[in-house]
């Protein structure tokens, strides 16, 4: 009895040491390449039908042994990322076809960037580009999306080969506190509660500028459809931030046109507020921008720098030229692309919840139609280190 | 033999192990089955209203087991409802208990698999799992008591930290309008989370373990509040942080919460694997709860030693869970027990409590 005891003992202990000691599904890292990087375009050679209609790229780190045995011959020359394109009429297929020419499987965890050509996203619907980076476990809500006006994968060719294309891309859009061209970050988890709630939506346009990566203005999705309907301007971008009020720094020029010369305002802070108005089927908004921040360079008339009257026309310039600037936005937004990006859908469903039950299903329509007033109010708070 | 019956358990304890009980699988599931439900961000109202429903469920099963010291549900059923009914409803519940123990493991098993433990087979996780929880439950209330004393704590600091840390992306104007669209949206979420507060049947047994069983209502209360405190925080921070669309249109919306944000020059970068820690451990506990009610059951109710149902009930949890072919199935298992739980102990227990007052009345009358 005491025997068959110990021995009992004895084998849990041994299937114990057995299943403890390890992991079950281990990959060693340098046997893997991580994924950082992957570009939609569309499938330009002849025989797209067969190959599928989609090209992929996908930028992986080089890993362990082989990123060390680059730095050990001293090539400078020698890039930390490889690209790879592959075809198919889905994005999954595509990227597992890549495991036919590579020894290491792709991980999904620290993926940073998808760029969708402007050209599939006008073609297909965001929803359908994006659900297989939604669905899979191992990528990550937080993965930034962008649209490229041009062939999506050359913004993964860099010049500077040290440079990582989806780092840097990811880095520029915390660049947030220093331009107000930069719209807050469109990651994969708010585009999936936007995508699903039928709202339309602006994407970051990044594109390849002589081999260098450059943030130019934003593709407009429209919320029925899920695709591209067009894209807005630096300009134009620089109008939405202002109306959102969604800016964390950056800075604003406007010319003095009795001097002809310019004056600089930078931002400290700027604020919106949307009211929304209902009268039957009529909606119509109000806008309040408010925007605190310094004059920090004046070409104008340097030697009244700290004059209140100067100062207060100052103010009033300021406020015209980002007034102006706002109304073309929504004008060329309303008219144009008959889309609401602007988040005035959000305002109406709290402010006005039954009207926008009747108003959801066609509501980027009503948008086109509504009446939008602006109103700015700048103040500006101090002039930098020269007094006059 | 009957370990357990002789160990006692203070108030504190009783409280610990029913907070403990309800919170389970809903921590990562209620913010989308009740968005789904109620349709509004009024979600949270629904969460209060469930809470309140479970805490007056749970007073009834607290009464009624106070009436009887000392014995548990499965002793004082036949004395009140007569061998056959007694019988019968006891056995229900030793079932329901199976069920729940068996829901909870497959779903821990799914999201180990699907977000931790890629590629190890779904039986390998669940039987270790198994085996710890059979280990700690063969020990009786008392260990269970002290361990989840351990637990409590950990996952109310994990919890905080984690909830808090997704403030950077949340937005108070996603739970806006208030009652935009009237009460009549809260009310069919109701349902979802007052299933989420399943829990207080635990009354029926630890009552009798109580130093006091006079404060089991108090129990009932301050437990249901302290669950409730944690489903509201999550309900509002999941819809705060991604959206009533976002949540619906996640599986698993608390991890996609703590998914969507990063976090440099703090310790660690990402936290959904301390989530994921916290909560395998609240399904253990659950586990474990369970586990323990049903074999406590059924060897109160066939007058049996405890060790041996709850090592018969082990393989028989093993193939429930094994059960739902798959997630939909799974979750679906999950509603069923819901639905049956709604009758077991919403109306059974009210039902004895009336019945045991007439029974006493009439002791008292001859």
């Amino acid at each position: 009895m005491k025997l068959c005891r110990y021995a009992a003992l004895l084998a849990l202990g041994l299937t114990a040491a057995l299943m403890l000691s390890g992991c079950w599904s281990s990959k060693e890292i340098d046997r893997l390449s991580v994924l950082i990087g992957v570009a939609l375009d569309h499938n330009e050679s002849k025989n797209a039908s067969s190959e599928g209609r989609l090209a992929v790229t996908i930028q992986t780190l080089t890993t362990g042994a082989s990123a060390l045995n680059s730095q050990s011959q001293g090539q400078s020359s020698v890039r930390p990322y490889i690209n790879m394109l592959a075809t198919g009429n889905s994005v999954y297929e595509a990227i597992r076809e890549m495991s036919l020419r590579t020894d290491k499987p792709p991980i999904g965890h620290h993926l940073k960037a998808i760029v969708v050509s402007a050209e599939v996203a006008r073609r297909n619907s965001l929803e359908n580009l994006l659900d297989f980076f939604m669905r899979d476990n191992d990528i990550r809500p937080g993965s930034l999306v962008f649209v490229s006006n041009g062939r999506a994968n050359r913004v993964f060719e860099l010049k500077r080969s040290e440079e990582i294309p989806s780092f840097h891309m990811a880095g520029i859009t915390e660049n947030r506190y220093r331009t107000s061209k930069i719209l807050p970050p469109t990651t994969l988890g708010k585009i999936k509660g936007d995508i699903k709630a039928g709202a339309s939506l602006l994407l970051p346009n990044i594109i390849s500028q002589d081999g260098k990566l450059r943030l130019s203005g934003a593709g407009v999705i429209r919320g029925k459809t899920k695709k591209l309907v067009g894209l807005l301007t630096e300009e134009e971008v620089l109008g939405v931030v202002w109306m959102t009020g969604s800016g964390k720094g950056g800075v604003m020029s406007a010319i003095d046109p009795s001097t002809k010369r310019p004056v600089v305002y930078e931002v400290n802070s700027m604020d919106s507020t949307i009211r929304s108005f209902v009268s039957g089927d009529r909606v119509s908004f109000k806008v309040s921008i408010r925007s605190i921040g310094r004059v920090m360079e004046n070409w104008s008339r340097p030697e009244e720098s700290s004059n209140q009257q100067f100062l207060d026309y100052q103010t009033r310039l300021f406020e015209r030229k980002i007034g102006d600037l706002v109304d073309r936005t929504i004008e060329k937004i309303q008219r144009e692309y008959k889309t609401d990006v602007l988040g005035f859908r959000d305002r109406l469903r709290i402010e006005h919840p039954r009207a926008w039950e009747r108003f959801k299903s066609d509501w980027d329509d009503r948008f086109a139609q509504a009446d939008i007033s602006t109103d700015v109010k700048i103040r500006i708070e101090d002039y930098g280190l020269v007094v006059e | 033999m009957n370990s357990g019956s002789n160990n006692q358990i203070s108030t504190q304890q009783a409280v610990v192990i029913l907070i403990n009980y309800i919170l389970a699988a809903g921590i990562l599931t209620l913010p989308r089955t009740s968005a789904e439900k109620v349709g509004t961000p009024d979600v949270w109202l629904a969460v209060l209203i469930g809470g309140a429903i479970a805490i007056a469920a749970g007073s009834v099963m607290a009464k009624l087991s106070e009436r009887y010291p000392g014995r548990t549900f499965f002793e004082y059923s036949t004395a009140v409802a007569g061998k056959w009914i007694g019988g019968i409803v006891s056995l229900a519940m030793i079932v329901y208990f199976i069920a729940i123990s068996a829901f909870e493991v497959r779903t821990m098993a799914e999201v180990t698999c699907f977000f931790l433990l890629e590629g190890t087979p779904n039986w390998a996780i669940v039987i270790a799992f198994m085996w710890i929880g059979i280990y700690l439950v063969a020990g009786g209330i008392d260990p269970i008591a002290r361990l989840f004393e351990i637990i409590l704590p950990i996952t109310i600091i994990i919890f905080a930290i984690v909830t808090l840390l997704s403030m950077r992306i949340f937005d108070f104007e996603r739970l806006r309008p208030v009652l935009g669209l009237g009460f009549s949206p809260v009310w069919k979420g109701v349902k979802t989370t007052t299933l989420a507060f399943l829990g207080p049947e635990i009354m029926l047994i630890i009552t009798a373990f109580m130093k006091r069983p006079a404060s089991a209502i108090k129990v009932v209360v301050s437990g249901v509040s302290i669950a409730a405190a944690f489903y509201l925080a999550t309900v509002i921070l999941v819809i705060g942080g991604l959206s009533l669309d976002g949540a619906r249109a996640s599986t698993w919306p608390t991890i996609d919460l703590i998914r969507s944000f990063e976090l440099q020059g703090l310790l660690l970068e990402r936290f959904d694997s301390l989530l994921l820690t916290i909560w395998i451990m609240q399904i253990f506990s659950t586990f474990t709860v369970t586990l323990y009610a049903a074999a406590k059951g059924a060897s109160d109710l066939f007058k049996r030693g405890f060790k041996p149902f709850a090592y018969c009930f082990l393989p028989i949890i093993f193939l429930c869970a094994m059960l739902p072919k798959n997630i939909n199935e799974t979750f679906q298992m999950g509603d069923q027990i819901g639905h049956v739980a709604l009758v077991l102990f919403g109306v059974v227990p009210l039902l004895f409590l009336v019945l045991s007052f007439l029974r006493r009345k009439r002791r008292g009358r001859r």
